[in-house]
């Protein structure tokens, strides 16, 4: 093996491959590290781990409106799976991306040292793509940072050389951009490293579209926030990257770290770990300067960037300092620190395959590949348990066939936001009604991360907290509940459900669904979608999400989540006590201005992406080459 | 070179028979309280009691609830310091890291 002292290692010698194989093996590698991380999880069922809530149905976001109440966390990609959930079903959505993530993972950390041995490829690949920093991300349910981390390795060489091809950088920023705020903050980051080392004269056009890229996330979370109705998210202390004595130190480069240790793939880090992390760190420090030149040292500052930034909330001083920063809701998506250990992993991965290649001898040259497979080894095959099917209860079914047949708005109880499911074998879980029953199901937004908050934009969550506050002391709230509109109650049978005991008791409510899981109630005093001033019941047709028809001309509460932006015609609504919407009188249709914000935004990226995609002439800088994949030359 | 190779496999060998044989994380939400993003809390049990004031779980509900794994008790029986490692984790870092380090750029 030789070095062209600019870039990086070229190998003589090694036996010829069909070109076929020689380009998709990472990906047939890939695909091999994600059969073993999913293990059960691709037999049928439904997925229920904690964010990970993957039901026969995948609903499309509000956001993608820039409508609440939930923050838009899946903007836009959980566009696209709920598409494909249609197509094939909620649990075979969810698990080809699961799964094509991984495989991409894989194939992008292999193709960072794209011209190097089959060993140092696919050690870089398996240290990426099998890092617990994934596999705890992937059983958590964070579908978009998996997606972003997915992408990053790919995205990588043209981002931190944006120079090198304007076009391919904003390219590459709006692949992340689709990933929605955890892609987005990765290429803004990224970007700004390139674009800082390039001080190109045009580096302000290449920043122009690196941000446009990023408007499909951007504006829809700022239209909620601004929109919606005083949600507040729980500080960055609540999310602080766990980093315990030393071992918790060297566990951030063998992927650790994340701060719920009891969804952290591997568990605390124990002296097997620390010890694997340091020997990552000492091949990473053999194997740095191998890294292809064009992007080595920008890597490296994005690297360092990373881990500082991931350890910044463990560090006493330093952490108050990010929580006054990330309290400012333009910094708030960086809340969870942790996050940004992947800009440290996406170079880590091939610097210490090159580095073990470097020491030599094929013992060493394999040790990455051994120690990707002893970091996730435990937990492969569906990472101890989170990913292990769920058939759903039948009571599950019958309570959706219910509220199906005749629509309306739902709370569902128990009131926490995340709960322990029986079904689940126990694990902790985003509260799964809203996703399993779809459209207007409110449950409560509080993480029980120190005092209460409310993480949803929605002014009927405290207006219910208070009422089953007072059915928890045996007070009959059905009139309150049809007053703020609700037309059902559903109460799974989980954790503390005996809170609401008196809820059977209440004769304005009408028990439809009795079963072991599940007991689904019908509010008997609900009038309609909406209702006059009479309190006479109006039909609202939706032609979409934000766009209605209110058939009657007068004063109409229409029992949906209030937020500043709904108009009728050009007169503003307004929220009623109770949280709801109140249209002013008039015959024009109820509009919500802000999605046309949105859309916009949406158009802006996308010509901008398809007008770069038609344009298939190559922007270079003199020196550089536009299809040199690493962008290894030059730097 | 050949004293950082053997320096090098040998802590991957003990690094790997470390790893593999912690206890892993059990995914679920534990014994403790049942709702919320967060870890679960647990308090020590008062004296010679095997609950919480207020009737809920405490820690010696959580170790008969969640269990340990052979590896785990494995991992305390064979006398394993941890510390040990842990320095000699420090140790490779500072030798191997340097002296990897100083190599690479002379060949470079």
């Amino acid at each position: 093996m030789v070095t062209t002292g600019e870039g990086p290692a070229v190998q003589h010698g090694a036996v010829p491959v069909p070109p076929t194989l020689a380009r998709r093996w990472p990906w047939l590698l890939g695909g091999g590290a994600g059969v073993a991380a999913l293990g059960p999880a691709l037999g049928p069922g439904s997925l229920l781990s904690l964010d990970l809530v993957v039901l026969p149905r995948v609903p499309v976001p509000t956001g993608i409106w820039g409508l609440g109440p939930d923050l838009p966390r899946r903007v836009p990609y959980g566009a696209a799976l709920a598409w494909a959930s249609e197509v094939v079903g909620g649990p075979a959505a969810g698990k080809s991306f699961l799964l094509l993530a991984v495989a991409a993972a894989v194939a992008g950390a292999a193709r960072l040292v794209g011209d190097q041995s089959v060993a140092v490829r696919a050690g870089a690949g398996l240290l990426y793509g099998l890092s617990p920093f994934l596999l705890t991300r992937v059983g958590a349910g964070h579908l978009g940072l998996v997606a972003a981390y997915a992408v990053l390795p790919w995205a990588l060489p043209a981002l931190l050389r944006p120079a090198a091809c304007r076009r391919r950088a904003v390219l590459w920023a709006a692949a992340l951009g689709l990933t929605g705020v955890a892609g987005g903050v990765l290429a803004l980051a990224l970007g700004a490293v390139g674009l800082a080392a390039d001080r190109s004269r045009r580096a302000l056009l290449t920043a122009a579209g690196v941000v446009v890229a990023q408007l499909p996330w951007a504006v829809p979370g700022a239209v909620v926030v601004v929109a919606g109705a005083g949600a507040e998210a729980a500080p960055a202390r609540a999310f602080a990257t766990r980093v315990d004595g030393l071992a918790g130190v060297l566990g951030l480069p063998a992927g650790h770290g994340f701060w719920r240790e009891a969804s952290q793939v591997g568990g605390e880090p124990g002296a097997g770990v620390a010890v694997l992390g340091a020997v990552l760190l000492v091949l990473a420090a053999a194997g740095v300067s191998r890294l292809p030149a064009g992007w080595r040292h920008r890597a490296l500052v994005a690297a360092a960037a990373g881990i500082a930034l991931a350890a910044a909330t463990a560090v006493p001083g330093v952490d108050a300092l990010y929580e006054r920063v990330t309290d400012v809701p333009v910094f708030a998506p960086a809340r969870e620190g942790h996050r940004w250990l992947a800009l440290f992993l996406v170079a880590l991965a091939p610097a210490a395959a090159l580095g073990a290649a470097h020491l030599g001898g094929r013992l060493v040259t394999a040790v990455p590949a051994a120690l990707a497979l002893a970091l996730a080894g435990p937990s492969l095959w569906g990472l101890d348990g989170r990913l292990d099917p769920v058939d759903l209860p039948g009571g599950w079914a019958e309570a959706k066939a219910a509220v199906d047949a005749r629509p309306g708005p739902v709370v569902a109880l128990p009131w926490h936001q995340y709960l322990d499911i029986d079904a689940a074998g126990g694990r902790r879980v985003l509260h799964p009604l809203p996703d399993y029953l779809g459209g207007d199901v409110l449950t409560a937004s509080d993480p029980e991360l120190g005092r209460p908050r409310r993480e949803r934009a929605d002014a009927r969550e405290p207006v219910v907290d208070r009422l089953l506050a007072r059915a928890e002391e045996g007070a009959r709230v059905s009139g309150e509940l049809a007053g703020a509109g609700f037309r059902w109650v559903a109460v799974l049978h989980e954790v503390d459900f005996e809170r609401y005991a008196s809820l059977a008791d209440d004769p304005g409510l009408e028990r439809v669904v009795t079963d072991p899981s599940v007991d689904l109630y019908r509010v008997r005093a609900w009038r309609g979608p909406a209702v006059d001033r009479r309190g006479r019941s109006v039909d609202v047709e939706p032609t979409v999400a934000p766009l209605a028809s209110v058939a009657s001309d007068e004063v109409t509460t229409w029992h949906r989540p209030a937020a500043s932006g709904w108009l009728r015609g050009w007169r503003a609504a307004h929220s009623t006590p109770h949280g709801t919407l109140r249209v002013p009188a008039g015959d024009a249709p109820v509009w919500y201005w802000p999605a046309a914000v949105v859309l916009f935004a949406d158009l802006c990226t996308v010509l901008l992406v398809g007008a770069l995609l038609m344009h298939r002439r190559v922007g270079t800088v003199a020196g550089g080459t536009a299809n040199d994949t690493q962008y290894g030359r030059g730097s | 070179m050949k004293f950082l190779r053997v320096l090098l496999l040998g802590a991957v060998a003990i690094g790997i028979v470390l790893a593999l044989t912690s206890a892993p994380s059990s995914g679920s939400g534990g014994a403790g309280q049942a709702t919320g993003y967060g870890d679960d809390v647990l308090q020590p049990c008062p004296p010679g009691q095997d609950t919480a004031p207020d009737g809920g779980p405490c820690l010696v509900d959580l170790e008969v609830a969640t269990g340990e794994t052979a590896g785990a008790q494995g991992d305390d029986d064979g006398g394993f310091d941890s510390t040990i490692w842990l320095l000699l984790g420090l140790l490779i870092i500072v030798l191997g890291g340097g002296t990897a380090y100083v190599l690479g750029h002379r060949k470079a």
